[in-house]
């Protein structure tokens, strides 16, 4: 692939981004490199590599791995006597029209599988310029 | 459910789980490093959408220690009272006016404080403070953040253990603020360790936690 190309899929993947409501992601700001006299924009194969990076940073904080993982810790480390059954988010009273409602973090979406997809496609993207 | 009420339940949920996950790893330290006996309080770990008050019935988590009576409580989505309120209390500021507004408190994503302690806790009963940022590109606007909560938790002064060092024979944390209340940011993306130095130097502990 030659930069013309990875200049479409950087295209294609901050489209899909905005499509998500994650086009914060697909600010192309976020990957300039900052050095001491000047700041680079970066050339397109680097970020693609780099939303690809964030978008999985991003399913890491909604994985339910990521809860499963905390939950064990936690009960690991308590004393004898009770232990928390879940973790929920609550909404406050003044959202009336949904106050009452639970977010029930153990319900979050299992993500692992797509987290490891796109670990593997970054390092056949990176592996492919070498 | 319909779609935009699940939306819009979403939304508010947001950076839910990393501070979860922050939660876990917080208390791993305060076990392994400080010493500390971790016990719950109550059913489920209870996030709020918005921040709120420390209301003694909801759960929480108690920290003791063995070799020091000293005892703390973790809550999360809590407000403080900060050090510009507090001012007006300071001798030789008593013709400042009080703070009225909305700046009167900040809010912390996960909170240590005195055992006992309710509603917005002045600064002294604040053991450890923390903010935790899911989001996939650290920015500098962050650090800009923490350094303005930084000002609110104290006023910098030389170093001194910090009020958790409560059995510093076995491990000490040092931080230049009075109250030397200890002040975490925990972020995602590894970029935002390039930013460190200079927060440190007024107390700000920047640790990379990943998923």
């Amino acid at each position: 692939m030659d930069d013309e190309d990875y200049i479409d899929v950087a295209t294609e993947i901050i489209r899909q981004l905005r499509t998500v409501g994650l086009s914060e992601i697909g600010e192309v700001s976020n990957y300039v490199e900052l050095g001491e006299d000047d700041a680079r924009y970066p050339d397109s194969k680097y970020l693609v590599i780099n939303m690809l990076k964030a978008f999985e940073r991003h399913l890491s904080t909604e994985d339910y791995e990521t809860y499963k993982q905390a939950m064990t810790t936690i009960n690991s480390l308590l004393a004898e006597g009770e232990k928390p059954e879940k973790a929920i988010v609550t909404v406050p009273n003044e959202l009336s029209w949904i106050s009452g409602e639970q977010i029930d973090l153990s319900k979050s979406p299992k993500l692992t599988r797509l987290r490891q997809d796109l670990i593997e496609l970054v390092s056949a993207i990176q592996e492919a310029s070498e | 459910m319909t779609k935009r009420r699940g939306r819009v339940l979403q939304t508010l949920s947001d950076g839910k789980l990393y501070e979860l996950y922050c939660l876990s790893e917080l208390l791993l330290r305060l076990s392994r490093n400080y010493g500390f006996r971790i016990s719950f309080q109550g059913s489920n770990i209870r996030f709020k959408a918005a921040p709120g008050l420390i209301r003694r019935t909801d759960p929480h988590l108690l920290l003791t220690h063995r070799q020091s009576p000293a005892r703390f409580d973790v809550f999360v989505n809590i407000e403080f009272t900060t050090l510009g309120n507090a001012i007006q209390h300071i001798p030789h500021m008593r013709n400042v006016r009080p703070v009225t507004d909305l700046s009167k408190y900040h809010e912390l994503d996960i909170l240590v404080v005195e055992h006992g302690v309710c509603g917005r806790p002045p600064i002294e009963q604040i053991a450890l403070g923390m903010e935790c940022k899911s989001g996939a590109n650290f920015k500098k606007s962050i650090v800009r953040d923490v350094l303005g909560v930084r000002r609110e938790l104290g006023l910098l002064a030389s170093p001194r253990p910090s009020t958790l060092s409560v059995f510093p024979q076995n491990y000490q944390v040092l931080v230049p603020a009075n109250p030397p209340t200890e002040f975490w940011l925990a972020f995602v993306d590894f970029a935002g360790t390039r930013y460190s130095q200079s927060p440190e130097r007024f107390g700000i502990k920047f640790q990379h936690w990943a998923p």
